[in-house]
């Protein structure tokens, strides 16, 4: 097989930029989306404005992915959006808002990804939750249950896509220093560090690896799995 | 448009290719059901390839197995004929 195609959510900045950066390094065709337009260009990178959540942006993407190349091999489903605040406090707005992206967002790219990626019988797809989830912290609840619902739907996808020689799997990163986490409070973050079996920061390299290892094809007997960082 | 000449049979003839179906396609020939060809597995990737199809063709995105669709008494999916009756009518629906 050629060039590996690659589709990342949420590539503007953080992990989803870093990302795009280390596949385009591995010789990936990458492409990716987000909300807002990128201040940067890199070759051999195609990047879409959309919100993941739209289902007209989404069938956009893959029409484009679909004209282009015709197949799609990894799908690494980056974009997201945190809340913390306690539930007394938290409008449904919010909730609307955490579960339309990071849920209905994770599910559209998933679906889509999975309908081209059949074609080829391969397929590696990669989601992201939290350590929140199995933490289940305080003052995260609609953060982790958005999070929780990702791991749920992870698992049974893999169950639909294993004919289809497609693997989901979850990455479930500890805290990174990115603007997901810059309003947490610092005693919280230290809070939440400590329950932890590695009492440190991750990394987003921390983060490529595991995806690295799902990604590869010799991983095609890995999928339904959670690999959640620091500790858990 | 002829459905079942341009969208229906050539989808069919590729999966009989690719899976080696001895089946003959026929207006009258069974997609999904009692004595049909194709299983639960077989038909979500024949329905997304028939969906592809008509995206190609027309340019439209059409949903096939919508909650309705699966809820029907007479299922849409039974033969090629109910399943071209079935595509005109959600054509007609998106125009």
């Amino acid at each position: 097989m050629s060039d590996k195609i690659t589709l990342i959510t949420g590539t503007r900045k953080g992990i989803g930029k870093a990302l795009v950066e280390h596949y385009i390094k591995k010789g990936h065709i990458v492409i990716g989306c987000s909300r807002s337009p990128i201040e940067w260009q890199l070759e051999g990178y195609t990047h879409h404005i959309a919100d993941v959540s739209n289902e007209k942006d989404v069938l956009s993407i893959f029409k484009q992915i679909r004209n282009d190349f015709g197949r799609l091999d990894n799908l690494i489903n980056n974009a997201g959006i945190a809340s913390m605040n306690h539930s007394l406090l938290t409008p449904k707005q919010t909730l609307d808002k955490v579960f339309n992206t990071n849920v209905m967002g994770t599910f559209l790219f998933c679906r889509e990804a999975a309908k081209l990626m059949q074609k080829n019988k391969y397929g590696r797809i990669v989601n992201f939750s939290t350590v929140a989830v199995p933490l289940k912290l305080a003052g995260e609840a609609v953060y982790a249950a958005s999070k929780a619902a990702i791991v749920t739907l992870t698992d049974v996808l893999a169950k639909e896509f294993a004919e289809f020689g497609i693997t989901v799997n979850t990455v479930g990163p500890s805290p990174i220093e990115t603007d997901l986490i810059k309003n947490v409070p610092k005693h919280k973050i230290e809070e939440l560090i400590n329950s932890q079996t590695l009492k440190k920061l991750g990394t987003i390299k921390d983060v490529i690896n595991i995806i690295d290892f799902f990604l590869k094809e010799e991983s095609h007997s890995i999928t339904g799995q959670k690999l959640y960082l620091g500790g858990m | 448009m002829n459905i079942i000449e341009e969208i229906i049979y050539p989808v069919l003839q590729e999966f009989k290719e690719e899976e080696e179906f001895d089946y003959e396609l026929s207006p009258e020939l069974k997609i999904f059901g009692d004595g049909a060809y194709f299983d639960s597995i077989t038909l979500v990737r024949f329905v997304i390839a028939v969906q592809d199809k008509i995206s190609e063709l027309t340019d439209k995105t059409l949903i096939l197995a919508t909650p309705q669709a699966m809820s029907r008494s007479n299922s849409p999916f039974r033969t090629v004929t109910t399943l071209s009756e079935y595509i005109d009518e959600l054509l007609a629906e998106a125009k």
